[in-house]
């Protein structure tokens, strides 16, 4: 697993980091002053839940509890959920606050439940009426990209936040822990890159923050805590959001590690409750990222034979790791690292394997035709495989698939369970991820933005059809594309609980 | 693949003063500095020289003058067709005007002869003549011909290249036809015909989209998009590898190209086999505007054959970035697309099948000058 903390990441983050830690060593005084304000929302929206009471007539607490019963009930029969538990409305009753803060925190559970069902995108972005609700929630401010392009309406499209740090160390409340805002800050940058590295880089983070959770006085037990720390991470979870789009493994892992916190062995004390949960995300890392990756690597291994050549494009973490270990293995066989703009994230790939002494070619993704002729198997990783079978991965992925399938080449993907969805997507502009649209800049292009009708597009990732892909490299073993749904359905349990 | 020239050294200027200018041309090639349409210009102005030059009146000596000018012309370049396609042009409108020459005088003389060689008919072998007549169609090379020959060949050509200098807007009278409201265009890299073609839907005030592929490492296609978006029409720029995620959205992919082989397939930029591959998957159809001075009597099986490895420094970078000599990299000049890909040819004779580009081949060139 490859973690990059940059040495000397700009005197801009040191400060930051500076004043973080500072906080950190402040610790649990911050903990309790944000239990205190009581409604997992950012505190913004507790001041306008007050200014929305002021508006209405005024109703008795009964009375608010009663409309706000009946609209639960309606949202869960809607939803076909089942109603929430009678503990959470019992851990509403206890709060010794105020009915505005009660109604905040209710609006809140509510909240959750709406737009971050999987911690994923349910938000419209092209809904003006659901984004100005939404930026009332959130912890930092994004800019908009000035000129949208239009096909990708309905996803965020954000310039590159030069002031982040600037906003978070202006920010009042002290809802996020500094290594959640750490781990944002190298999100936004894309210094934490690969689906595996993000992974595993948030559930350590949080991991962190379940260490340092300091329970409210009155509330010192383990079933307590499984209550707060759902409402403490949500705040934390939109901030990442915010920063870059989360993953689709990232997501499962959110909920995994949620229903894990749900779930937790009743007696225990606050401590044993926490050891509980950082040993779980400690297994996860390594059963779910470390050891599959091993396994994949082993299995890959097998699939390359004497004399292959391998075409592989960008950089995926599992490939890498499984070209390294034939390598090692003392196969005799060559790669050939296909390239794109903006990312070059292949050059990265390339200095890693021509370092250990595997015989590589380079090119640019427009030489493909030119090469794919002398290929015997491409090996590509994935970001998420989805239930119908198509895969997202690194745009150009799905050209590098599509050309290999016409040549007649196998075309391999390595990936690992729990990046498996039960979404099913139909081509890459429904959901992607739109980077900063300044990396596409070249000479040319410097005053784009004053040009009325140019518009520049970044895209991160795209949908490989099923149909390109011949095989997939599991921990599990080896799948056809059309197993995940299988896979899904026979380990729901060990994903969710 | 150059093979080794029989004229190793410079033709000498004292023979025929246009070999300066041949010459001047050839390191031109050499160094690769022309676009597809100079080089035609510049190919057919050079040969027109040769020929003022030339002494004497005989049409076979201008046909072995032009010939041996074209076979050094086109090792300076191989992989540009272009240049094989402008000389085998000259030659045929040699042998044309040869022959209406025979023509005429076999008129002037009188009792139409019989020797159906000789009253060749002006055009191409048709159909009729190839099934029923002489398939090599010799001329009398010894007989008189007017004193003016060279002066009409000179014509000619000036003629030719003002037909090459005219294809853009031959092209554009066209393009209302082919670009709807409201579509989505893709386009690749930097291409004058495509782009003129674009423009002229736009000043007609349709409104339409494009989205240019940047097409790496040279990024022609940032240019492309600057001068869409100079002409007011809405662009967005997209890296190559992108290009199939946003294909779904794509209406019509519309594309220059640097030869039209006869099997109906192109030579373009790198990158066009991918993306006529990404169209073809969506069902989008993949439209080529080219002129027909591209078209050339080749036949290719694969991506090397008039494919050229240009200098990797452009893909590998420079300084701290720079990817260490033990590793191969490659940068490819073009990209071979088939036939089966490419759905349309708009050329300035009119749209075209590829399926039909073959039949092209006898209206320009004579069967004699497939090979030089």
């Amino acid at each position: 697993i490859i973690m990059s903390t940059p040495e000397g990441a700009g005197s801009g983050m040191k400060a930051l980091e500076e004043m973080l830690d500072k906080k950190a060593a402040a610790g649990d005084g911050g903990e309790e002053k944000a239990e205190s304000e009581a409604g997992g929302d950012a505190g913004g929206d507790k001041g306008e839940a007050g200014a929305e009471k002021a508006g209405k007539p005024k109703l008795t607490k009964a009375e608010r509890r009663e409309i706000q019963e009946k609209q639960r009930a309606a949202k869960a029969a809607a939803k076909g959920e089942a109603p929430p538990a009678p503990a959470a409305k019992k851990a509403a009753a206890d709060q010794p606050a105020s009915g505005g803060s009660e109604k905040a925190k209710e609006k809140g559970e509510d909240k959750a439940k709406d737009s971050k069902g999987s911690a994923g995108l349910k938000l419209q972005y092209d809904d003006p009426k659901a984004m100005a609700k939404a930026k009332r929630n959130q912890t930092v401010h994004r800019t908009e990209v000035q000129k949208k392009v239009p096909w990708f309406a309905h996803l965020p499209q954000y310039e590159r936040e030069a002031s982040l740090s600037s906003q978070l160390s202006e920010r009042a409340e002290n809802d996020i822990h500094p290594e959640v805002l750490k781990l944002g800050l190298k999100l936004a940058d894309w210094l934490i890159v690969g689906g595996n590295n993000r992974t595993v880089a948030m559930l350590q983070a949080f991991s962190k923050v379940v260490m340092d959770y300091a329970p409210p006085k009155d509330h010192e037990t383990g079933a307590d805590m499984s209550r707060h720390l759902d409402t403490r991470l949500k705040p934390m979870i939109s901030y990442l959001v915010a920063c870059r789009p989360l993953s689709i493994g990232m997501g499962n892992a959110i909920r995994w590690l949620k229903g894990k916190i749900a779930h937790l062995p009743p007696n225990q004390s606050i401590q044993e409750a926490k050891d509980y949960i950082c040993d779980q995300i400690e297994a996860y890392i390594t059963e779910k990222v470390v050891f599959a990756d091993r396994i994949i690597s082993k299995h890959g291994a097998s699939k390359i034979n004497t004399g292959d050549v391998i075409l592989v494009y960008a950089r995926s973490s599992s490939v890498e790791a499984t070209i390294l270990r034939a390598h090692r293995d003392g196969t005799k066989f060559r790669v050939i690292v296909v390239d794109s703009r903006p990312k070059l994230e292949g050059k990265k790939l390339l200095d890693k394997l021509s370092a250990a002494g595997v015989s590589c070619t380079y090119i640019m993704i427009n030489a493909l035709s030119y090469v794919m002729k002398e290929v015997s198997k491409v090996l590509l990783g994935a970001s998420a495989l989805l239930s119908n079978g198509h895969v997202i991965s690194r745009v150009g992925t799905a050209a590098v698939a599509m050309m290999a399938k016409q040549f007649n080449i196998p075309v391999l993907i390595c990936c690992e369970t729990y990046k498996f969805s039960e979404k099913v997507m139909l081509d890459s502009i429904c959901t992607n991820e739109l980077g900063d649209p300044d990396e596409l800049l070249s000479p040319a292009l410097e005053n784009w933005r004053d040009v009325k009708d140019m518009k520049l597009l970044n895209l991160c990732y795209d949908l490989t059809p099923a149909e390109s892909i011949t095989l997939v490299i599991t921990e599990l073993g080896h799948l056809p594309p059309t197993s995940v749904p299988v896979v899904i359905r026979e380990y729901r349990k060990e994903v969710t609980l | 693949m150059q093979a080794v020239s029989e004229n190793n050294g410079s033709f000498k200027s004292s023979e025929n003063p246009a070999y300066a200018q041949v010459e001047a041309l050839v390191v031109k090639l050499k160094r690769r500095q022309l676009s597809t349409k100079d080089v035609a210009i510049e190919t057919a102005t050079a040969l027109r020289k040769v020929i003022s030059g030339t002494k004497g009146n005989n049409p076979k000596k201008l046909l072995e003058e032009v010939r041996a000018v074209g076979r050094k012309l086109a090792q300076a370049s191989p992989a540009e067709l272009t240049v094989g396609n402008i000389v085998r042009r000259v030659l045929f409108i040699i042998r044309e005007e040869h022959g209406n020459a025979q023509q005429g005088s076999s008129d002037k003389v009188g009792d139409g002869r019989e020797d159906g060689g000789s009253s060749r008919s002006t055009h191409a072998p048709s159909l009729g003549s190839v099934l029923e007549g002489d398939l090599t169609l010799s001329q009398n090379w010894t007989e008189e011909v007017p004193t003016n020959f060279k002066q009409l060949v000179s014509a000619e050509i000036v003629e030719l290249v003002n037909e090459i200098e005219a294809i853009k807007e031959q092209v554009a009278d066209q393009a209302m036809e082919h670009v709807h409201s409201n579509e989505v265009i893709l386009t690749c890299g930097f291409s004058k015909t495509t782009l003129h073609f674009l423009k002229e839907v736009a000043s007609r005030g349709r409104r339409f989209e494009v989205v240019v592929a940047e097409h790496a490492p040279g990024l022609a296609g940032h240019d492309m998009a600057k001068e869409l978006a100079k002409a007011g029409i809405s662009t967005t720029v997209i890296p190559d590898a992108a290009v199939f995620a946003i294909m779904a959205r794509v209406n019509k992919v519309i594309v220059g190209c640097y030869a039209v082989m006869a099997n109906g397939g192109i030579t373009g930029l790198t990158g066009l086999h991918m993306v006529a591959m990404a169209a073809k998957h969506h069902n989008v159809p993949f439209v080529v505007c080219t002129g027909m001075y591209k078209l050339s009597p080749v036949f290719p099986h694969d991506q090397y054959s008039f494919n050229e490895l240009k200098s990797p420094a452009e893909v590998s970078g420079g300084g701290q970035d720079a990817i260490s000599r033990a590793v191969r990299v490659l940068n490819p000049s073009s990209d071979y697309v088939p036939p089966e890909l490419v759905g349309l040819f708009i050329t300035n004779a009119g749209g075209h099948n590829p399926s039909y580009i073959y039949r092209l081949l006898a209206e320009y060139y004579s069967l004699e000058d497939r090979v030089l």
